[in-house]
């Protein structure tokens, strides 16, 4: 029943990908209740997928950004032959 | 002309976000302004069929996306596979706890800056997989299928995607905060 920290972290990934089959979810919860530092790694996990996911609301990160006035102007062109 | 049907306003209003989007995810500037070309023409043939049951701008990015899609579908069959340029990971330090609320988080500019370098620090392969999983919230096997890979060959992708961003922030952020907050603490 006992796995390895690595193996631990390698099911973390997974879970949050496809659902654990029973002996892995089992696995894994009891590897998470003992030990500490992956349960802190499996937070950090889930850390990253939130943010992910809050990122992509806006693209705040990405203010600076704009399309070039060279490139507004060639596609105002296109639009304007279809439109 | 409402504004669905009024192509013109489309650039004016949503051109710099689709763009944004496009580079998000393209990560390349002369692709994302062909993006949004290609989008804007597909809306103006499709525009018949939006539905006003959603935002312009949401239409429009949808159509984004699919295209986005389309292109890494055939991008992916034309590559030549480029060497994996993975950093060894670093001796394996005690993960932090990382106790911040991540939008609460996201909305400091400092923070949201070093989300986005560790998350353009990924190779392509990696922030590909990674990004059709958390952006488009495709299951494993559409992915596999997107992408070419096998399922074993993406389960590793996907793991060291997430282990490269982790050790980034634990690095450039969580780490480097603590250090910041214990130089106080000796300089006092």
């Amino acid at each position: 029943m006992m796995i390895s920290c690595e193996e631990a972290r390698r099911l973390v990934s997974e879970s949050q990908d496809l659902s654990l089959g029973i002996y892995d979810r089992l696995a894994l919860g009891f590897h998470l209740l003992i030990c500490k530092l992956c349960a802190a790694y499996e937070k950090q996990y889930s850390f990253l997928r939130a943010a992910m996911r809050s990122l992509l609301q806006e693209f705040s990160h990405l203010e600076h950004e704009a399309l070039s006035e060279s490139a507004r102007e060639r596609i105002q062109r296109k639009l304007a032959g279809r439109g | 002309m409402p504004e669905a049907l009024d192509p013109g306003s489309w650039l004016r209003d949503h051109g710099d976000y689709l763009y944004r989007y496009a580079l998000f995810r393209a990560r390349d500037p002369h692709q994302a302004e062909d993006l949004v070309q290609d989008t804007l023409l597909a809306a103006i043939r499709a525009r018949e069929r939006f539905k006003g049951d959603s935002s312009v701008r949401t239409w429009l990015t949808g159509i984004l996306n699919h295209k986005y899609l389309d292109q890494l579908r055939k991008q992916v069959r034309e590559r030549v596979e480029e060497n994996s340029t993975l950093d060894r990971a670093e001796p394996e330090a005690e993960p932090s706890s990382w106790n911040a609320d991540p939008a609460a988080l996201l909305e400091r500019k400092e923070f949201r800056e070093t989300f986005h370098d560790c998350l353009t620090r990924l190779n392509r392969r990696m922030f590909e997989a990674y990004s059709l999983r958390e952006i488009d919230n495709l299951e494993t096997d559409i992915i596999c299928n997107q992408l070419g890979v096998t399922a074993t060959n993406l389960r590793v992708t996907l793991h060291r995607a997430r282990e490269q961003l982790r050790i980034c922030l634990e690095k450039n952020w969580f780490g480097r905060h603590k250090q910041v907050a214990g130089r106080k603490e000796t300089a006092s």
